[in-house]
């Protein structure tokens, strides 16, 4: 009896074994497939072109693989040169001329030219196959603006013609390549954080053998092929970023950074392997670096915690709070957890009159500053949280940006929000509809909204109800304004206070929330116009000042942290408030192969 | 059902043990719920960030008083005797408190009885639209009766929780705008709307069999010979007849229903909070299992309830099917 149970229990344990190994392969980094280093990411890649790239995870891989004129180097915390030297400026501070590195090398061994940059920035600004981050081109560079209106009439406009006057005008862009090495750069305003600028991926360079797989249609009239789509824009076949794509030629995605990726697999695992002709190779020590997807970040902690993984860059689970204190008090010293260059906060609708057949109280800036008023963030940070997340009172993390100094913010004063309520119109919340809260499940989104909408409950006597939606819905409903108040957080890009404050410009795709004030994009548009950098910091503190203070379209909740598992395996991981990663600088003091 | 039946009938399921027990623990956790209900409904999302914040379990209750009277205004617990208010705030944490300092036992006091309401909610709608349905296709016969079953085969061939997902996304807003802007209740209606369309399939089997069987009995006959109208027979002869099958297949969808629910809940497509219900209670307390920090009162007494009243549940419905089954009655007789 007692061996026919333990056969059973055997063959059970088997069986559950067997099914494991099933579910996780090539999932996960152990065995003899581990990489060098493994990091986690919950969600896969959504694209690697860097045109069209707006997501962290996506940024990470393509700055590993890639390298602009610039790199943000975490050690240093800001932008240093890469594939170019220091560049020369012009005495006004428009013209700036790049020198290419001579031993900049892309990952086929060709050697990177000045016109695979001007490609590059080229697709960027092609509405074809530009993203959410071309306005920084369009914003910054000389006729680039000019030339994104010309071609968007394309679609009127006649092919064949068409495609002859796009070199010509493209030609009054202020991109040029001087000759192969050198390459020149027009701005329309003097900017102070170009450097940082040029360090993201909507300014990498592109191979050209990417051309090999450009669509083009015939013109009938003509007998000839046109470079073009059947809209007059320019596209390639969406599989050009893929390793192991051949087709017409095509000999898969080449790039000019440390590392080339050498397998994608969709939703599992992407293998970035160190490119052979980088001039750093002989110092780079992880030959190979993994990119996990766990869906679940309590899995992958699990994993991280059995040596499966040396990075975990996220780890929002619900239990954060309790690693946070386990990495303060010493405990645990891989567990690290620096404040970044990002806000959570919340946004009103401020445009839409009516919400679901209720009245929108949210378009009197009154009542808007009465919900504000009547948060207190201690309590949520310090108790609920629990993350040691900074309280905030304004958009901009407070120091992030050196030499601007964000205004003071409102704080946590119930009496003076339900005087405010009251002088709306809606003494005690008497009046108000039932306030609907909107925000995404997952991590503690659900917790912050509860507690916001029960303080607001206590101090201002109004009903909420909580709508908790899937990530992808939930952005889709804030984008189209449909919501009273909404969830919404805001990392910055570069070392400048108009990478947040340009989310509340009236033109602004990311403003959700519909606000609109000319006195706030005047400020915004003197600030542009303004050289000094002090005077133009002044001005862009009294915008802030506008949105914090004034009008609220939004409430400042906390700036972000981070939580970072760093195995101890590793080092050269360096946090960083942009929590941009270099996998090139990581490098193992046990490097003798012990995972083997 | 004659009176001597019922009788016999009562006397079997009183001698099942699980079953008396199952239903003494349904019948007093029901009562007790309902009674404290009006304090319940406030005080489970009574929130205490100071020093509540995931309390373990403790026979000292944290929370403030004030904050409790404070949620009580203009409800009718102030109405009720003050010493069940005074009991219910000193036992506020012997299951511990959550992530907002919530009790935990007002928690799962409240969300059990939105489990259980969803549950009979979805119960009652399939035994109206199955039994409806079975009766209709088997006295109708012929075509009719092999349309309404080809319906039937077609909505089981429906992935269900596609469809429930579905009904979800088509129902809310308008039911929400119905409720005026009160999405709660028009989450907890859906819900035991969704479930309980999907529920009635093999009910409307089961009852279309039972009644094709009991029409060739002679007092069915009898019946029509007398000129009785089809309605009629159906509701005097047919139904009382079925009342045993359906009350068992029906006590057997209720716990069925709860766990939907509580899959729902766990999916994130159930209610919305801050209303609990048993399946949100477990899934907010999940990752209280993990290797660095175990809250495991967030967990185990949600879970632990909703097992206790699934096992309840099918022990009554046990019981019942061998109390009103005419096969054990016969073999009593013999």
């Amino acid at each position: 009896m007692a061996a026919k149970l333990y056969a059973t229990c055997t063959a059970l344990l088997l069986l559950i074994l067997a099914m494991l190994g099933f579910g996780g392969g090539g999932g996960f980094g152990a065995g003899r497939n581990r990489a060098d280093f493994a990091y986690v990411n919950q969600s896969g890649i959504n694209t690697l072109d860097p045109a069209a790239m707006t997501w962290m995870q996506d940024f990470r891989v393509a700055l590993n693989i890639w390298e602009g004129l610039t790199q943000y180097d975490p050690k240093v915390g800001e932008a240093v040169p890469a594939a170019a030297t220091m560049p020369e400026a012009s005495s006004d501070g428009l013209v700036y001329t790049f020198t290419i590195r001579e031993d900049a090398r892309w990952s086929n061994g060709d050697p990177v030219l000045a016109g695979d940059f001007v490609r590059g920035w080229r697709r960027a600004i092609e509405p074809g196959t530009a993203g959410d981050y071309a306005f920084l081109l369009t914003e910054h560079i000389e006729g680039a603006s000019a030339y994104f209106e010309w071609r968007l009439s394309a679609v009127e406009a006649e092919l064949a013609d068409h495609a002859q006057a796009m070199d010509a005008r493209f030609a009054k862009v202020g991109i040029r390549a001087v000759d192969d090495r050198r390459l020149e750069l027009r701005l329309t305003a003097p900017c102070s954080y170009l450097a940082d600028l040029l360090a993201l991926p909507v300014f990498l360079p592109i191979h050209e053998s990417i051309e090999r797989l450009r669509v083009s249609c015939s013109d009938a009239d003509r007998s000839g092929k046109i470079m073009l789509t059947e809209q007059g824009l320019v596209a390639y076949d969406p599989q050009w970023t893929k390793p192991d794509y051949r087709e017409k030629g095509y000999q898969g995605l080449v790039t000019n950074g440390a590392y080339r990726i050498e397998d994608w697999q969709f939703k599992r695992r992407l293998r970035m392997v160190v490119n052979p002709y980088h001039r750093d190779v002989g110092r780079i020590e992880c030959d190979t670096v993994d990119m996990v997807v766990y869906r679940n970040l309590n899995a992958a902690i699990m994993a991280y915690e059995a040596g499966d993984l040396d990075f975990l860059p996220d780890t929002a689970v619900s239990y954060t709070h309790e690693l946070v204190r386990l990495g303060r008090v010493g405990e645990r010293t891989d567990f690290v957890n620096p404040p970044v260059f990002g806000t959570y906060y919340y946004i009103f609708n401020c445009s839409a009159a009516t919400y679901n057949d209720r009245v929108n109280p949210f378009t009197d800036a009154r009542v808007r500053k009465a919900f504000a008023l009547a948060i207190d963030r201690k309590l949520l940070v310090e108790q609920v949280l629990g993350r040691g997340d900074p309280p905030t009172h304004c958009l901009i993390p407070k120091g992030s940006i050196p030499g601007y100094t964000s205004p003071e913010g409102l704080n946590y004063a119930p009496d003076e929000a339900r005087r405010l309520l009251a002088d709306a119109g809606y003494p005690g919340g008497v009046g108000l509809p039932v306030i609907d809260l909107l925000y995404n499940t997952g991590f503690d989104h659900g917790k912050v909204c509860d507690v916001l909408g029960n303080m607001w409950a206590r101090e201002l006597g109004v009903v909420v109800s909580l709508r908790g939606k899937e990530v992808k819905t939930f952005a889709e409903d804030r984008k189209n304004g449909n919501f009273m108040i909404a969830r919404a957080g805001w990392y910055g890009d570069y070392a400048d206070p108009t990478t947040f404050l340009d989310v509340f410009a009236g033109d602004s795709g990311n403003n959700g929330g519909g606000y609109t004030s000319d006195a706030y994009d005047a400020l915004l548009g003197r600030a542009r116009v303004t050289a000094d950098v002090r005077a133009r910091f002044r001005i862009l503190a009294e915008a802030e000042a506008m949105l914090v203070r004034e009008d609220l379209p939004l409430i400042p909740l906390h700036q972000y942290t981070q939580l970072l598992a760093i195995s101890p395996r590793v080092r050269g991981i360096v946090a960083n408030d942009r929590l941009r990663f270099s996998f090139s600088q990581v490098h193992r003091p046990s490097a003798s192969k012990d995972s083997q | 059902m004659t009176n001597a039946r019922k009788h016999r009938a009562w006397s079997r399921f009183r001698r099942n043990r699980s079953a008396v027990v199952g239903c003494a623990f349904l019948v007093i956790a029901l009562v007790v719920a309902v009674l404290v209900t009006p304090f319940t409904l406030s005080w489970s999302n009574v929130q205490n960030l100071r020093d509540g914040v995931r309390m373990s379990p403790t026979l000292h209750n944290v929370t403030p008083e004030s904050s409790f009277d404070d949620a009580l205004e203009g409800s009718v617990a102030q109405k009720l005797p003050t010493s069940i208010a005074r009991l219910l705030r000193a036992s506020a944490g012997v299951m511990g408190y959550d992530d907002l300092g919530r009790s935990v036992l007002f928690r799962v006091m409240f969300g059990w009885l939105v489990s259980l309401a969803i549950g009979c909610g979805a119960a009652m709608i399939s035994v109206v639209l199955g039994v409806g349905w079975g009766v209709v296709a088997a006295m109708s016969g012929g075509r009719v009766d092999a349309m309404m079953m080809r319906v039937v085969d077609m909505l089981y061939g429906l992935p269900y929780i596609l469809f429930v997902i579905l009904l979800k996304v088509v129902m809310e807003d308008p039911l929400t705008q119905f409720f005026g802007g009160r999405a709660t209740l028009a989450d907890i209606v859906i819900l035991f709307i969704a479930i309980g369309s999907v529920s009635w399939l093999t009910m409307a089997r089961m009852v279309r069999g039972q009644v094709l069987s009991q029409m060739g009995q002679p007092f069915v006959e009898a019946a029509r010979a007398t000129g009785a109208a089809p309605l009629r027979i159906a509701l005097r002869h047919i139904v009382p007849n079925l009342v045993g099958p359906i009350v068992v297949y029906a006590t057997l969808i209720i716990p069925q229903a709860i766990l939907q629910e509580s899959f729902l809940s766990f999916l994130g497509i159930g209610v919305q909070p801050p209303t609990p219900s048993l399946g949100r209670l477990a899934s907010d307390g999940v990752e209280a299992i993990n290797s660095f920090v175990g809250f495991w009162w967030l967990i185990v007494f949600p879970s632990g309830v909703l097992v206790l009243t699934l096992l309840a549940m099918n022990f009554v419905g046990d019981g019942l099917r061998d109390a009103l089954d005419p096969k054990s009655e016969a073999a009593q007789l013999i």
